[in-house]
């Protein structure tokens, strides 16, 4: 039983003649505990398919089912209650809490669930212990990327996903992010799925996804995956 | 068309809302202005209209002693006059259906003070009236009904001035004389007029006319409330004063004396015709006591006669008794021989025979004596009765010369318009409106600036790209702003044009509208086009809002193309002053220390949202507080200051008699506790800036002038009359900034004008008082005040009835000339003052209206700039709910200064508004009760409420996908 089963997955704007199909048909699965790389060109249908998945957006017709439940017949509220508990989201441009500080970023997801990890501890685990009083304002990109991992990890979710983590930041930063996120997966036994337009690091995934014009175009296992460190692009 | 200007078409259609939203504001404000500003010159127009229309007299003519025909031609000859009309006017006791009421009956006269049949038909004949439509319907009358009316007063025959007693309903109508509620005072009845009837003038049997109406020519044309129209009615009356006045007087005087002359004449010549028949009587007893002396002169000799045949006889009775039985007489007595008794019997009646004749003689003079005595008796009755008529007469002569000696030239009363009830309260409430008008507008255009402002701000704000293109592209910055500023333009002078239009079509016609409920006689409504104002409006809005939209602009031109094109960095959070107390930090809740950073962060926004919930609370507070205001001045007035029962005017002329009846009433009567005596006279009052006309009142006992008038001073402190200086009301001192020791002086009558100190400064709300003691008055006029009024106190709560019982009682004392209850007065001013009302309740409707805009229009905002931020809390999965207690909160936060800020300017507001509203001869209470802030805080709570209902349906929609898109 696959953890993440996308079936026959539909979401079209406008109907009749106008009638776009952002996902067409997509049909892939998730294991559970995968680092999972979607790709794909601009406007494949990558982020609409996440954000399907992340219980933030509606589908047409089809089936996702996570963990054996179907969450395409969620009701408004038990979307929300998905989202709550179940999903942790990081952003390409952070979308941190301008008025709070890091802390209390974290603090913020982490008062939503009743398991929560100390939110003292999250931003230990990603490295800024002492950042954490700071606002938003007063951190670089790459601490504000990892704030928002650190929100997204306090939730102590079933699903991490990532829509262009690193597209706001330099190739090092990056670089760091992924490590950071790649460890989550690892440590933490999390089922992480990152995507992006950047193909170069797909060896680190054990499992892509090449996504184009709303479809699947291939979903392989990774036997080898390699640590991102060793990559260079 | 150049595609940049496509744009600005495109952009109209497609923010369609936000177009509308500052057209809404911007027609708003300046439909209020305008609105409001135009009401007071159609009121004005409404009232000239009715008054044209309906052949309102200009000048009415009343004397003391009536007005003929010759009168009213004199009248009419003057140049400036167009009509002249005599009618008659009583003030009767109307019986109608077990109901009594005092009504003023009319004849009916054409061409002047025409009324308006409003069912039915005009009256005809001696039994027809018809009456004014608010008594028909008060005492439940309808066509067809009888009215009974009497005189109401013992010195009034209702024979001498109506045909009939009974008169027949045919119809009701309204009259432009009395359109408002209020009626006129009456000498009779419970003195106060209830209604107004109209007949033929067959049914009037008077000689005189009681008032003459006139109407002058050329003033149609003229607004009747204005200057021009005053002074063509001024040289009319001074026309008539100076070429018709005296000529009239002198000749009703010389009509009255010549009356009088030929009273006194008529009964001179009774008395004269007496004298002559006493005279004749006279000398008729003369002649037939000479006759008697000549009859009794012709007795004597008769007499002798009789007697001496008597003798005879005697002698023949005595011989014929004695010698009866024999027979005879034997000889030697009478004769020789025996004489028979047939002999003596014989000659006997031969002498009795010659007797009788002289007898007869006799008797028949007696007889003619005797009636000639009885004739003189009668005669000396009939002397005697003369007499009596001529010692009656006489006096009635002296009476009828005293009466001609006191027939005094009659007085004429020449007044005009500003005498009519009603007439002066519309022109009253017209000024008041126009004060208030003034100030709030003000407020209008702040909000429409504020609103503009922001609804601009954002606008630029979600074109931060597109202005950077085009900055990009090398557009100009004003080419770019220009949008913005034609955007803005377009919308404001819509607004404006609409607003314009509308404002002053569609206010005065509310407003007055509301006022016919207390002017139910007003008649159709007149509306002018007043646009001067919607242009002044217009231009100050079109100022507003393009200032604002080139404040909105500025910042965003000046940045370079590169900076618009990134997306905006949001404003930096940054440690607030609060945190720098840890004591007081840690102890807040989470939530509460993000939505106070929220509050420190968008200052802006929390300003102004706090000024429209704060300008909409204090505009309810200026609301419910001039409710307030004029009820205390209604609760305190009459009841504390005033503390009479009823007050009465003296004839101060009457005789002692008189005056002693009516002493000798109010000390006795049961159903009166206390009474007081005054001196009261209508003054002028001047300080170094000031004049008034104010009532100056002399008590005739300054301590009992407690139980009457509650003198106390602004403070609260008691005040009593001396003899150093006078009490004046506080009013007047604050029109002409005086205080106690000031001095002021007073023009009394035709007396010279005197200085006087302020001894006291007394709390008062209504008219000007000058309060003044018995020797101050005389030390300054040098002479006795003279006694006019009284007050007086009735036993506690006498019913309606009981009131109007003892007011009959009162009013028919011969030294008193009419009564007024302290209640009656109340309810009048009351429903003065009822016309505060309908100002208020504009202003709330508006308030509400205002704050509704202004409210919803910043949520919008805050809501679409801080879309990003409440998509990631719907992304972390924060519920519904949750993320709408999040702005919430907040909200809550801006309502709480929102409402305490609005409290303490609603405070000064209402100061403000009060100052402005007031005439000057009235003083507005100043304190707003705490229940109105209540409610003041109630409702804007309940708006606030309700704009909070609707942001949640739109935190609902925020569509999480949409909202974070990336910038890619």
């Amino acid at each position: 039983m696959s953890f993440v089963e996308f079936r026959d997955v539909v979401k079209q704007y406008g109907s009749g003649k106008v009638a776009i199909k952002a996902v067409d048909d997509m049909n892939f699965t998730i294991e559970k505990g995968e680092f999972v790389v979607i790709v794909g060109p601009s406007g494949a249908g990558k982020t609409t398919a996440l954000n399907i998945l992340g219980g933030m957006d509606k589908l047409t017709s089809g089936q996702v089912l996570v963990d054996g439940t179907d969450i395409s017949k969620y009701s408004g509220r038990k979307l929300t209650k998905y989202r709550r508990e179940d999903v942790g989201m990081v952003f390409q441009f952070y979308n941190l809490i301008q008025n709070l500080n890091a802390l209390e970023n974290v603090e913020l997801s982490g008062q939503l669930v009743k398991n929560a990890m100390d939110a003292k501890a999250a931003l230990k685990s990603v490295g800024l212990e002492n950042r954490m009083k700071n606002f938003p304002a007063q951190l670089s990109g790459g601490e504000q990327q990892r704030v928002s991992i650190a929100r997204a990890l306090a939730k102590n979710p079933k699903l991490l996903l990532c829509d262009e983590p690193t597209g706001a930041l330099d190739y090092e930063t990056g670089k760091q992010i992924l490590s950071l996120l790649e460890d989550t997966c690892r440590k933490q036994k999390m089922t992480v799925v990152v995507i992006t337009h950047n193909s170069a690091i797909t060896p680190m995934a054990d499992r892509v996804i090449k996504i184009r014009n709303g479809k699947v175009e291939s979903n392989k296992r990774n036997r080898f995956p390699v640590q991102v460190k060793f990559l260079e692009w | 068309m150049k595609a940049i200007n496509k744009e600005f078409h495109r952009e109209i259609r497609r923010s369609f809302s936000r177009f509308i939203s500052i057209l809404l504001i911007v027609a708003l404000g300046v439909a209020f202005y305008s609105g409001i500003r135009s009401t007071e010159p159609d009121m004005r127009a409404t009232g000239d209209r009715l008054y044209d229309k309906s052949n309102m007299m200009d000048i009415k003519v009343v004397s003391t002693l009536g007005l003929s025909d010759f009168d009213v031609s004199k009248i009419e000859e003057l140049e400036g006059i167009e009509k002249v009309c005599g009618s008659y006017s009583q003030d009767v006791i109307a019986k109608t259906n077990g109901h009594e009421h005092v009504v003023t009956f009319m004849s009916a006269i054409s061409g002047i003070n025409d009324v308006v049949i409003k069912e039915g038909r005009n009256p005809s004949g001696e039994t027809e009236c018809i009456v004014d439509t608010s008594y028909l319907k008060e005492a439940k009358l309808k066509i067809g009904d009888t009215i009974q009316i009497s005189s109401g007063s013992k010195n009034t025959n209702l024979k001498e001035i109506f045909a009939r007693k009974k008169f027949i309903i045919v119809g009701s109508f309204t009259s432009s004389q009395f359109i408002s509620n209020t009626r006129a005072s009456s000498k009779i009845g419970n003195g106060r007029v209830s209604g107004l009837a109209i007949v033929d003038d067959k049914a009037f049997v008077t000689d005189g006319y009681t008032e003459i109406y006139a109407r002058v020519k050329g003033v149609k044309e003229e607004n009747c409330y204005e200057k021009k129209y005053q002074n063509l009615v001024n040289l009319a009356k001074d026309s008539i004063e100076t070429k018709v006045k005296d000529l009239c007087i002198q000749t009703k005087y010389q009509e009255l004396y010549q009356a009088a002359t030929d009273v006194m004449d008529g009964i001179q010549s009774q008395i004269d015709a007496q004298k002559k028949g006493i005279k004749k009587a006279e000398k008729k007893i003369q002649k037939k006591q000479e006759s008697i002396q000549e009859l009794e002169g012709q007795v004597p000799a008769l007499d002798a006669e009789i007697a001496s045949y008597q003798t005879k006889i005697d002698v023949y009775d005595k011989f014929i008794n004695q010698y009866s039985s024999m027979g005879y007489v034997p000889a030697g007595n009478l004769n020789t021989y025996d004489v028979p008794m047939e002999q003596l019997e014989r000659e006997k009646q031969q002498l009795v025979d010659k007797q009788t004749p002289y007898q007869t003689q006799k008797d028949q003079i007696l007889t003619q004596v005797e009636t000639l005595n009885t004739d003189i008796s009668n005669l000396e009755n009939d002397i005697a009765l003369a007499k009596d008529t001529i010692t009656g007469l006489q006096e009635e002569l002296d009476l009828a010369t005293d009466a001609r000696d006191e027939i005094q030239s009659p007085n004429w009363t020449i007044t005009d318009r500003n005498q009519v009830s009603g007439y002066v309260e519309f022109d009253q409430d017209a000024s008041r409106i126009a004060r208030i008008a003034t100030v709030f507008p003000i407020i209008f255009f702040l909000v429409a600036a504020f609103v503009s402002l922001s609804t601009m701000t954002r606008m630029v704000t979600e074109e931060r790209t597109n202005i950077g293109t085009l900055k990009a592209l090398g557009y100009s910055k004003l080419k770019i702003s220009a949008k913005y500023l034609k955007y803005a333009l377009w919308a404001t002078l819509l607004g404006s044009i609409i607003g314009g239009v509308v404002g002053v079509q569609c206010f005065p016609a509310v407003i007055l509208s509301a006022y016919r409920l207390i002017y139910p006689g007003l008649g159709s409504i007149k509306i002018l086009w007043n646009l001067e104002y919607s242009l002044v409006a217009a231009v100050i809005a079109i100022l507003v809002v393009l200032v604002a939209t080139i404040f909105a602009t500025s910042a965003t031109m000046k940045e370079t193309p590169a900076v618009l094109m990134r997306p905006r960095s949001p404003k930096a959070g940054k440690k607030i002053l609060l945190e720098y107390l840890p004591f007081v930090w840690k102890h807040l809740t989470f939530q509460a220390k993000s939505s106070i950073r929220n509050l420190v962060r968008y200052k802006r926004r929390f300003f102004m949202t706090l000024f429209g919930i704060s300008g909409c609370m204090a505009l309810i507070i200026v609301g419910f507080g001039l409710k307030d205001s004029s009820d205390e001045i209604i609760a305190n007035q009459y009841g504390k200051i005033f503390l009479y029962s009823g007050k009465v005017a003296i004839n101060g002329h009457s005789n002692e008699k008189r005056q002693n009846e009516m002493s000798d009433f109010f000390q006795n009567d049961g159903r009166i506790v206390k009474s007081m005596k005054l001196a009261e006279q209508t003054i002028t009052v001047k300080s170094k800036d000031q004049k008034e006309e104010a009532l100056l009142l002399c008590p005739e006992d300054a301590d009992l002038l407690a139980n009457f008038v509650s003198l106390k001073s602004p403070e609260g402190e008691g005040l009593s009359l001396g003899t150093d200086g006078v009490i004046i009301d506080e009013k007047f001192a604050l029109l002409g900034n005086l205080s106690v020791g000031d001095e002021i002086r007073i023009a009394c009558g035709e007396k010279e004008e005197v200085s006087v100190k302020i001894s006291g400064i007394a709390h008062n709300y209504m008219e000007h008082y000058v309060f003044i003691s018995n020797s101050l008055y005389q030390s300054l006029f040098a002479e006795e005040p003279l006694n006019n009024l009284m007050y007086f106190n009735a036993a506690e709560q006498l019913s309606s009835k009981e009131r109007v019982a003892l007011g009959e009682e009162i009013l028919s004392l011969r030294a008193c000339q009419s009564a007024s209850w302290l209640v009656d007065e109340k309810t009048q001013i009351k429903s003065v003052l009822e016309s505060i009302s309908i100002i208020v309740i504009v202003l709330i409707l508006s308030a509400a209206g205002l704050a509704f805009v202004v409210l919803y229009n910043l949520n919008n905002i805050n809501i679409s700039e801080r879309k990003r931020e409440l998509a990631t809390l719907k992304v972390l999965g924060f519920y519904n709910r949750e993320v709408e207690n999040y702005i919430t909160r907040e909200n809550v936060q801006i309502m709480f200064w929102g409402i305490a800020s609005g409290c303490i300017l609603g405070y000064f507001l209402h100061r403000f508004v009060i100052v402005r509203a007031e005439l000057d001869m009235m003083l507005f209470g100043r304190t707003i009760q705490p229940l109105s802030y209540v409610y003041a805080g109630l409702l804007t709570l309940a708006f606030a409420i309700l704009i909070n209902f609707t942001m949640s349906f739109r935190i609902k929609k925020i569509n999480m996908a949409e909202s974070m898109k990336t910038v890619e």
